[in-house]
């Protein structure tokens, strides 16, 4: 058993003192610590991509970071899109466009739509297809790209 | 969450019970009543069976209509409320919903149990819902009728108001004196050509938390005082705990019979890695060693060759005799691998067992089965018994099974009074699935000399998700497990001379129900050796099978439309071509035609044309959801989907060796939804068995030679899990 590391996470613009397992990954902090249960486990192993969050802007898989490297950094999650511009616009076409089924891998869907968004405001379809690597087993796929098309404004 | 639980049921009259009170300010009106058998004749109901809805109407004027059947991405979450707010009068926007625990009063009146399955959501409670709708909106026009001393037939229903002349009274002033009254027997109907909500595409209700991160799935349940649970499960099929190490400090350990289970106060996270490290021993079964893809493949052909015993579920005419005497005789080979459901959110429940009482938080389609299980644990009658469903991460099957309810169930035992979230891993999840079982398939057909079908003899080789649930009906010999052959034995085509054999196969790899069960691999076998009589006929592949349906005219325009639809008799390049399959199963007929391009050794879909005919549509954006959904994982399936064994261990672990397909690789799916007026078929499932051999078959037109084994393109299989 690992030590006990104590640490602050600043989630969705929230301080959240943090003492847990120094190798606990940031998916279950966020889960099990923090109690922000819309970030997902899916794989463990990066593979699903439900377990997407925004660290300090940058796209990351949480079931394999370090929770504790993200203390000092902004962690985005699914919770905390709705204060955010382009995540926000994308929540609402996702429910435009009736993109979830289950929904179980959207959390993740949205926020990878996010990040791709923040960088490509006007995606074309190559842009979409490399950077929505999602695992859906519903099979939502073509909805999520009309889904980012509509919160792009792009046809 | 309100707890529908906190409130009495009180019976008032001999067969009519209600539930009502005061919740968080909200007046609650639960319907439970024998219908009379005119109007059950009529719902299709058996006589005397109990309706029930549980209509909520809120200070705010919404109304909170609860889903009696689970939402595992499906959509019945909405529309079954869609369908008692049509009979309720009330408006869409004023809806909200609620999932219901486990209670009799919501049991799918197909199945008389509460289970979510066989794409019966809307078919089983459609009826009971609408006359149950019909009833609370009658009450609340009656409460009005009595409140202004007027007749009942002056006053209007409409957008949650009743309204007499110049009185008017919304539902929210009217829910408490409706609550007193006694529920109509002989509720009226709105007229279909009056619906405003039924066939209409109307936004889902679980969208909006669905995107926001509040949509609890079983694996986000929180309890006050819970702990944290991992497994470590056997690692080969069949094995059994022998030996269990010395549980970490502060954690405790329990033996799960197949399984150990390691509890923590802290996170799953520990629990996980705890489990892991956990030294265990194993056990193997006698079965233990046999249960390995080679090994099984060929005992699975002995069979096939011995065929003892063969079990006849069709026969028609004289199939074997009409392929002797026919100009051309084919014979060909086909078979499909074990699958994993692979749902996105693995097995995980949440169990609080007490000296008096049980609670239970699942993401199940099976509410029946988790209050018989934790009756078994726990030895407390159904009444200390209370099951939540949240949502399910996907279902597609697997959650009908109980194992992970069981070992929620167990462990909490374990520590009573101390709530238990058990969570399986990727892992976990992958190597103890209830598989759709593997199938071997012989079919022999005949062509005249104008290439029309004499007959068609199939027998399937397969384990039997029935006999390992109850053999003692196999005992008699005539017996078949329907979820063997269908698919063959329910062809949309009328064959003259028919004939579907099974034979069983023991082995001993836990099988289940996988989206479509059969039909997944029954459909596949058939419509390629289809395409493979058309080509030895020189017919067209449309034209023959049109030929074949007969009075079928419900296929037979499906099949039409796909055709056209698809621009089937208009050329393609070269490197391209199409491939269509048609099927009919849970009450619906499907027909696809699948585009792809490539060449004989590779292949890409670059479009699916789907046309359904479900008889009529309570949500056609729904309908069209499950179309994509269904297209997109039986392709899936087609091209890499397969859990091979060695040695009785699972090979596949996690999703870095199976491949579900990406958003890059998901084609255009295009699809039309025939309203033929047929009674109401189910959408969940019919879509996924007609595209694998829509594929292959236009797979053939580009040299691919036959391909007659499932995947098409077989992942490499790891050396050991």
């Amino acid at each position: 058993m690992s030590e006990n590391v104590s640490y602050t996470l600043n989630v969705n613009g929230q301080n959240h003192p943090v003492t847990a397992d120094s190798g606990l990954p940031l998916l279950w902090v966020l889960r099990d610590v923090v109690g922000l249960t819309g970030t997902k486990y899916g794989c463990g192993i990066t593979q699903c991509k439900a377990c997407s969050v925004l660290v300090d802007g940058v796209l990351e898989r949480s079931c394999d970071f370090d929770a504790k490297n993200a203390a000092g950094k902004k962690v985005v999650t699914v919770e905390g899109l709705e204060t955010d511009p382009v995540g926000s616009r994308l929540q609402k076409a996702w429910v435009d466009e009736q993109v979830p089924q289950c929904g179980y891998c959207q959390s993740g869907m949205l926020i990878a739509a996010t990040s791709l968004l923040k960088k490509f405001p006007r995606p074309s379809d190559e842009n979409i297809n490399e950077y929505m690597d999602n695992i859906c087993a519903c099979g939502t796929y073509n909805r999520v790209r009309k889904g980012i098309k509509r919160a792009a404004g792009v046809a | 969450m309100t707890s529908l639980e906190s409130i009495t049921e009180r019976q008032i009259s001999r067969k009519r019970f209600i539930t009502s009170g005061l919740v968080g300010g909200a007046f609650l009106l639960g319907l439970d009543f024998a219908v009379s058998p005119r109007k059950a004749a009529a719902a299709g109901l058996a006589a005397g069976g109990r309706v029930s809805v549980y209509v909520r109407i809120n200070p705010d004027e919404t109304v909170t209509i609860v889903a009696p059947n689970s939402e595992m991405g499906q959509g019945t979450s909405s529309a079954l409320p869609q369908i008692v707010a049509e009979e309720l009068m009330v408006d869409w926007s004023r809806v909200r919903m609620e999932l219901a625990g486990a209670s009799a009063a919501f049991a799918n009146p197909l199945f008389r149990a509460q289970v979510t399955g066989g794409s019966t959501g809307v078919r089983g409670y459609h009826n009971a819902l609408r006359v149950a709708g019909a009833a609370a909106r009658e009450m609340l026009v009656a409460a009005a009728a009595q409140r202004w001393s007027v007749s009942p037939s002056t006053c209007t229903a409409a957008n949650g108001v009743v309204t007499a002349g110049a009185l008017s009274a919304t539902y929210g002033e009217l829910a408490a004196a409706a609550a007193l009254l006694p529920p109509p027997t002989n509720p009226a109907l709105v007229e279909r050509s009056k619906f405003r909500l039924i066939g209409t595409a109307v936004p889902r209700l679980d969208i909006p938390e669905k995107v926001n991160g509040k949509a609890v799935y079983g694996i986000d349940v929180r309890v006050p005082g819970m702990a944290y649970a991992a497994v470590k499960m056997a690692p080969k099929v069949g094995q059994t705990v022998g030996t269990v190490g010395r549980a970490p400090s502060g954690m405790t350990v329990v033996n799960l019979g197949n399984a150990v289970a390691v509890v923590t106060p802290t996170t799953t996270w520990q629990a996980v890695k705890a489990a892991r490290s956990l030294p265990v021993t194993w056990v193997d079964a006698p079965t233990t060693a046999a249960t390995d893809t080679a090994l099984m493949a060929a005992n699975a052909a002995t069979l096939m060759e011995s065929g003892s015993p063969v079990r006849v579920a069709l026969t028609t005419g004289d199939a074997p005799g009409a392929i002797g005497a026919s100009a051309q005789k084919l014979t060909a080979t086909y078979s499909v691998p074990y699958l994993p459901h692979a749902t996105m959110e693995p097995m995980n429940a949440t169990a609080l067992v007490a000296a008096d009482r049980c609670e239970v938080w699942a993401p199940t389609q099976n509410q029946a089965g988790c209050v018989a299980t934790a009756m078994s644990v726990t030895g407390l009658p159904a009444d200390k018994v209370t099951v939540h469903t949240t949502f399910l991460g996907g279902g597609l099957g697997r959650k009908v099974e109980l194992d992970y309810v069981r070992q929620a169930l167990l462990t909490a035992k374990a520590v009573p009074g101390t709530p238990v979230k058990l969570t399986w891993s990727r892992e976990d999840d992958f190597t103890h699935d209830f598989y759709r079982p593997a199938a071997l398939c012989r079919l022999q057909g005949g062509v005249d000399a104008a290439g029309n079908v004499t007959g068609l003899v199939s027998r399937v080789v397969s384990p039997s998700i029935g006999y390992q649930r109850g053999p003692a009906r196999f005992a008699d010999p005539t017996a078949f497990d329907s979820s063997a052959v269908e698919g063959l034995n329910t062809l949309p085509y009328g064959l003259a001379n028919q004939r579907v054999e099974w034979v069983r196969d023991d082995a001993q790899v836990p099988v289940g129900y996988w989206r479509s069960v059969g039909n997944s691999h029954n459909v596949f076998f058939a419509e390629c050796f289809l395409d493979e009589l058309a080509a030895a006929g020189k017919r067209d592949p449309v034209e023959l099978r049109r030929s074949m349906l007969g009075s079928n005219l419900r296929a037979r325009t499906v099949l039409d439309t796909v055709a056209q639809k698809s621009g089937w008799s208009s050329p393609l390049g070269s490197g391209r071509a199409r491939g269509v399959a048609l099927c009919q199963c849970f009450g619906s007929i499907v027909g696809e035609v699948v585009e792809v391009s490539g060449s004989a050794s590779n292949v890409r879909v670059t479009k699916v044309t789907v046309v359904i005919d479900c008889g009529s549509t309570i949500n056609p954006d729904t309908v069209r959801a499950q179309v994509e959904s269904a297209v997109l994982q039986g392709l899936a399936a087609a091209l890499w989907g397969d859990m091979p064994f060695k040695a009785g261990q699972p090979l596949r672990t996690n999703f870095n060796q199976f491949r579900l397909g990406k958003l890059k690789e998901a084609p255009p799916i295009d699809i039309t939804i025939i309203e033929s007026g047929a009674p109401l078929g189910g959408v969940g499932e019919p879509a996924l068995p007609p595209v694998a051999p829509a594929l292959v078959n236009a797979w053939a037109k580009l040299g691919s030679g036959p391909r007659r084994t499932l995947p098409l393109f077989p992942q490499a299989v790891p050396a050991t899990a």
